[in-house]
């Protein structure tokens, strides 16, 4: 019973380790003629987050990786690597590259980045790190002024 | 064994502490074959991250925040840590975009704040003494121009 006990623990924090490192990317279409700033119509929004784990912020214990291949369907990537941190704002700008070559344009518009650190959920010995990157995929071409 | 955990949760406290500011940048060139709205070009151009965090009791005593420091001979703004101050606000990451990018002489493109704040309510026993302590964070993404573009 101990034993048994004892692995589903085990199996339970590396589903969690897995699922809470999993990056996050998304692309939702734009399926409205509503237009937003300039009567400009989206193609698609975007957001990719990614997120490591580091012991007293310096050690790195697990992270997932960007999201690099794949259609637009991908949400959760469960590509996990440990002892690595590649929760960076340059992999989310090549997980944004990725989506731009999936939906078929290179214009995008409101591109904004930020990270997040929480640490209290383990009294400090171990830091969650995330970083997010979001933006709207405008069509390749800009409308023309009326 | 008491000892050692102390001394482990003071190396955490201290490492937290630490990592209460942080600027971050793009690398150069990641951006080339994306158009942004409003931006003639963005070869050259890179995004940057502002981040800064503070821990509070009572949410209005600070304990420690992250410190934006302009450093003069770098020229550049560093990550630091200011013990009982609070330098976490829109106006320190404001102050820190503008010298970034006067120093670097750049125009800026697509800035947006965002904050959280958070309280530690489930981190002790019946809430009482995490509900007492506090945390805020702040941060600004930028994209970072050349006048040398920007001016075409």
């Amino acid at each position: 019973m101990k034993t048994s006990m004892k692995s589903f623990v085990v199996a339970a924090l590396a589903a969690l380790m897995f699922a809470g490192c999993s990056s996050y990317s998304e692309i939702a279409r734009w399926e409205s003629d509503i237009p937003i700033n300039d009567g400009e119509v989206p193609l698609a929004s975007f957001v990719t987050q990614n997120f490591s784990y580091q012991l007293l912020w310096c050690v790195p214990l697990c992270t997932g990786l960007p999201w690099t291949e794949g259609n637009e369907d991908v949400v959760d990537d469960f590509n996990v690597r440990f002892f690595a941190d590649e929760a960076t704002l340059d992999n989310n700008l090549v997980s944004l590259n990725h989506a731009l070559g999936v939906v078929g344009s290179l214009r995008i518009s409101q591109l904004r980045s930020c990270e997040d650190n929480s640490s209290m959920w383990s009294l400090f010995l171990v830091n969650r790190h995330e970083v997010r990157t979001q933006c709207l995929i405008l069509k390749p071409e800009a409308p023309k002024a009326k | 064994m008491k000892k050692l955990i102390m001394k482990i949760g003071a190396a955490a406290l201290i490492a937290s502490a630490a990592g209460c500011a942080s600027v971050t940048y793009s690398t150069p060139g990641i951006m080339d074959n994306t158009a942004v709205k409003g931006v003639k070009s963005v070869d050259g151009a890179q995004l940057v991250m502002i981040d800064t965090s503070g821990y509070y009791m009572f949410w209005t005593i600070p304990l420690v925040s992250g410190d934006l420091r302009w450093n003069d001979e770098k020229k550049s703004i560093e990550g630091g840590t200011s013990f009982f101050k609070d330098q976490v606000g829109l106006g320190e990451l404001q102050n820190a975009l503008m010298k970034i990018a006067e120093s670097r002489n750049c125009d800026l493109a697509e800035v947006y704040y965002s904050d959280s704040d958070t309280t530690y309510a489930g981190a002790s026993y019946g809430g009482a003494i995490g509900a007492c302590f506090g945390s805020s964070q702040m941060c600004v993404s930028a994209l970072l121009v050349p006048r040398r573009m920007s001016a075409k």
